[in-house]
C-alpha cells in the first residue's frame, strides 16, 4: 500500500517536471541573442524582408514568445511536438529515426560497464589492499579519466585502420541494407529476419563505440561498487554471518553485495541515462546516426522545435529511470519503507 | 583532514598531486618553456611527425603541437577549477536546507533539479554555447549551470540520513535550536562527500570542456585547447601525432584528480579505513 502510493505521489509529480522541462529548453532556445533565422536562411535570403517575413509566418516566429510557448504547450498535450526546421519533417518522426541507434548503444554500453564494473569492484573490495585490488581500482580510475573522444580516435586507428580487426564508422557496412524495421535495434531486427550476416557486420560495427562507452561506466560502476562493498563488509552483520561459520562466498555475494546494492543500482541508473545522453561525442566520431547527432545538429542550427524534442524525450528517460531506481531502493533496503 | 595524511596513506593521491603541480608549473611557466610562438604557422613544414624541430610534430598549420599543448593548460585548468568550485558552493547550500528543511520546500528543490539534471550536460551545453556564441566564458556558463544539481541531491540525500541518526536526535533532546543542528550537527558530517565529489568532478569537468571545446563550442579556436586541438587531428587520420598529445594531456590532468579524489575519499572516511 505504502508503496502503491509513493509511486502515484511520484508518477504525478513527473508532470510538473516535463512542463519545467519544456519552459527551460524554450527560454534557452528562444531568450537568446541568437536568431534561429540566421543558422537556417542563407544569406541572400536574409537580405530578402519577403522571405524573412514568409520564414517567420511559417515557424511562428512572428508571435510574441508567450503565444508561441502556449501553442507549443497546446499541440504537446495533442502529441504533437511540432516541425523541425532543420529537417522540414515532424520532430517525433526524426525521433522515431534517430533513436533506436542510440538506445542499441547505451544498451550495449551499458552491460559492457556493468560486468565490467561491478566484477572489478567487488573483486577490489574483497581482495582489499592486495594487487588485484590496486589492479581495479587503478583501471577504474584510468577509465574515468579518458576523453571518450580521444579514445573513440585511438580505438578507431588501432582496430579499424591498422588491424583491420572490426568494422569502422557507421552501423553498417554501405554495401549492406538494413534489415526490415521492427524495433529499429539493427541486431535485433537481423535476427527477426534472420539475416545473420547482417547480424555479424552490425556487431562487428558496436564492439568500438560500445567499448569506448563502457570503459568510462565500468570505471564509475567499479568505484561505486568497491566503496559500498567496502562500507558494508565493515558491518557488525557481517561479522555475526563469518562467526556463524558462513562460507566467504555467500558472504560477499549474498549478505554484503545485497546491502551493498543501493549506491550501485543509484549509479547505474544514472550512467545509463546519462550514456542515452552522452552519446553526443562518440556518435560524432564513429558517425553513428543516433540521437546525439539529432541533438548536436538541432542546437548548433538552434531548431528549438528539435531541441525540445529531444530535451523531452531525455528527460523522459530520465525521470524513468529515476523512477526505478527510487522503487530498487524500496525493494532493496527495507529501512526506506517506513520513513 | 590533512593534506599530508592524505598523501601518506595513498601513494596514488600523492602521485595525482603531483601531475597536477607539474601541469600548473608548466602552465604558467609555458611562455618560458615553450619553444615557439603558439600563433607561428609555418606553412613549408606543416603536418610535420615528431622529431628534433617539433617534438610533438607540427599541425595542419605548421604549428609546433607541443608549444600548443603547453599553452592550453593555461585555458583548461582554470576552467575545470572555476565550473566544480562555484557549482559545489550553490548546489551544496541548497540541498543542505532542502534535506533538512523536508516537507513542500524539499519537494520543490528536488523537482528543479530534476528538470536540470533531465538536461544532460553536454545537450544543455551545447544549446546555450551555440545561442550565446561559442567563447570561453559561456562554456563554463552552461557547464555551472548543468552542475550544481549534482551537489544538491549529493548534500540532501546525505542530511537526510544523518538527520535521522542518534547523535541528532540526542542535540534536539537537549534542546538545541534547529537551524543550530543544521550547521553545527548535521552539515559537518555531511561534508565530507562534497570535497570527495568535487575533487573527483575536477578530472569530469576537465573532460566535459575539452569535449565541448571539441564540438567547437569552447573557446576561440585561435587560443590553444586540449579538444580543439584533438578535433583538428581527426581531420589528418595518418597525422596521429595531432591528436595523440593533447589527448594524453588531457587523461593526464584527469587521471592527476581522479587519483587525488579517490586518495582524499579513503583518508576522509573512516569507515573505510584500515585498521
Amino acid at each position: 500500500m505504502h508503496l502503491l502510493r509513493f509511486f502515484a505521489r511520484r508518477v504525478l509529480l513527473t508532470i510538473p517536471i516535463l512542463f519545467g522541462i519544456t519552459l527551460l529548453s524554450f527560454i534557452i532556445a528562444r531568450a537568446v541573442p541568437s536568431d534561429p533565422l540566421v543558422a537556417n536562411l542563407g544569406q541572400r535570403a536574409m537580405s530578402d524582408p519577403k522571405v524573412v517575413a514568409a520564414f517567420r509566418a511559417e515557424w511562428g516566429l512572428d508571435k510574441p514568445p508567450h503565444e508561441q510557448y502556449l501553442t507549443y504547450v497546446a499541440n504537446l498535450l495533442r502529441g504533437d511536438l511540432g516541425m523541425s526546421i532543420h529537417s522540414r519533417r515532424p520532430v517525433i518522426e526524426d525521433l522515431k529515426a534517430f533513436l533506436p541507434a542510440t538506445i542499441e548503444l547505451a544498451a550495449s554500453a551499458i552491460v559492457v560497464g556493468i560486468v565490467m564494473g561491478v566484477t572489478l569492484g567487488v573483486l577490489s573490495a574483497v581482495y582489499r589492499n592486495r594487487w588485484i585490488d590496486s589492479l581495479a581500482r587503478f583501471i577504474s580510475l584510468i577509465g574515468v579519466s579518458l576523453p571518450v573522444f580521444w579514445l573513440a580516435l585511438i580505438f578507431l586507428f588501432i582496430f579499424y585502420v591498422r588491424l583491420r580487426l572490426v568494422a569502422g564508422p557507421g552501423r553498417l557496412d554501405p554495401s549492406l541494407i538494413a534489415p526490415p524495421h521492427v524495433t529499429g535495434l539493427f541486431t535485433i531486427d537481423a535476427i527477426l529476419s534472420g539475416q545473420w550476416n547482417i547480424l555479424s557486420n552490425a556487431l562487428s560495427h558496436l564492439v568500438l563505440p560500445s567499448l569506448t562507452l563502457g570503459i568510462f561506466t565500468a570505471g564509475l560502476i567499479t568505484r561505486v561498487t568497491r566503496s559500498a562493498m567496502l562500507e558494508v563488509l565493515g558491518l557488525d552483520y557481517i561479522r555475526t554471518a563469518r562467526a556463524k561459520g558462513l562460507h566467504e562466498r555467500l558472504v560477499v555475494l549474498k549478505h554484503a553485495l545485497r546491502n551493498a546494492l543501493v549506491p550501485v543500482v543509484t549509479v547505474i541508473g544514472f550512467s545509463f541515462a546519462n550514456l542515452l545522453a552522452g552519446t553526443v561525442l562518440t556518435e560524432k566520431i564513429y558517425a553513428w546516426q543516433g540521437i546525439g547527432s539529432y541533438a548536436f545538429q538541432a542546437s548548433t542550427t538552434l531548431d528549438f522545435q528539435a531541441i525540445m524534442g529531444v530535451s523531452l524525450l531525455i528527460a523522459l528517460i530520465f525521470i524513468i529511470t529515476n523512477l526505478v531506481v527510487d522503487l530498487m531502493y524500496f525493494v532493496l533496503d527495507p529501512r526506506m519503507r517506513q520513513t | 583532514m590533512k593534506l599530508s595524511n592524505v598523501l601518506r596513506r595513498s601513494p596514488l593521491a600523492a602521485i595525482g598531486l603531483v601531475i597536477f603541480l607539474a601541469w600548473t608549473l608548466v602552465s604558467i611557466a609555458a611562455p618560458t618553456l615553450a619553444r615557439y610562438d603558439y600563433r607561428k604557422q609555418q606553412i613549408a613544414k606543416r603536418l610535420r611527425p615528431p622529431n628534433a624541430e617539433f617534438v610533438f610534430g607540427s599541425d595542419q598549420l605548421g604549428r609546433d603541437v607541443e608549444t600548443r599543448v603547453l599553452y592550453a593548460g593555461r585555458t583548461s585548468l582554470p576552467a575545470g577549477l572555476v565550473v566544480v568550485v562555484v557549482a559545489a558552493l550553490v548546489g551544496s547550500s541548497i540541498g543542505a536546507v532542502s534535506g533538512f528543511t523536508g516537507g513542500w520546500l524539499d519537494d520543490i528543490t528536488m523537482r528543479v533539479t530534476e528538470v536540470f539534471l533531465a538536461f544532460p550536460t553536454i545537450i544543455l551545453s551545447m544549446t546555450i554555447a551555440s545561442a550565446l556564441g561559442p567563447s570561453l566564458i559561456n562554456a563554463i556558463v552552461a557547464m555551472v549551470v548543468v552542475w550544481w544539481p549534482n551537489y544538491t541531491r549529493l548534500v540532501r540525500a546525505q542530511v537526510m540520513q544523518v538527520k535521522s541518526r542518534e547523535f541528532v536526535e540526542a542535540a534536539r533532546a537537549l534542546g538545541v535550536a534547529e537551524p543550530r543542528i543544521l550547521v553545527r550537527t548535521v552539515i559537518p558530517n555531511c561534508i565530507a562527500p562534497v570535497i570527495v565529489l568535487a575533487t573527483a568532478d575536477l578530472g569530469t569537468a576537465i573532460l566535459v570542456f575539452a569535449g565541448l571545446s571539441f564540438l567547437g563550442l569552447g573557446p576561440d579556436p585561435s587560443v590553444p585547447e586540449w579538444g580543439r586541438m584533438i578535433a583538428d587531428g581527426i581531420q589528418f587520420f595518418d597525422q596521429w601525432w595531432m591528436a595523440l598529445f593533447p589527448g594524453l594531456a588531457i587523461f593526464t590532468v584527469a587521471m592527476a584528480f581522479n587519483f587525488l579524489g579517490d586518495g582524499v575519499r579513503d583518508a576522509l572516511d573512516p569507515r573505510l579505513r584500515q585498521n
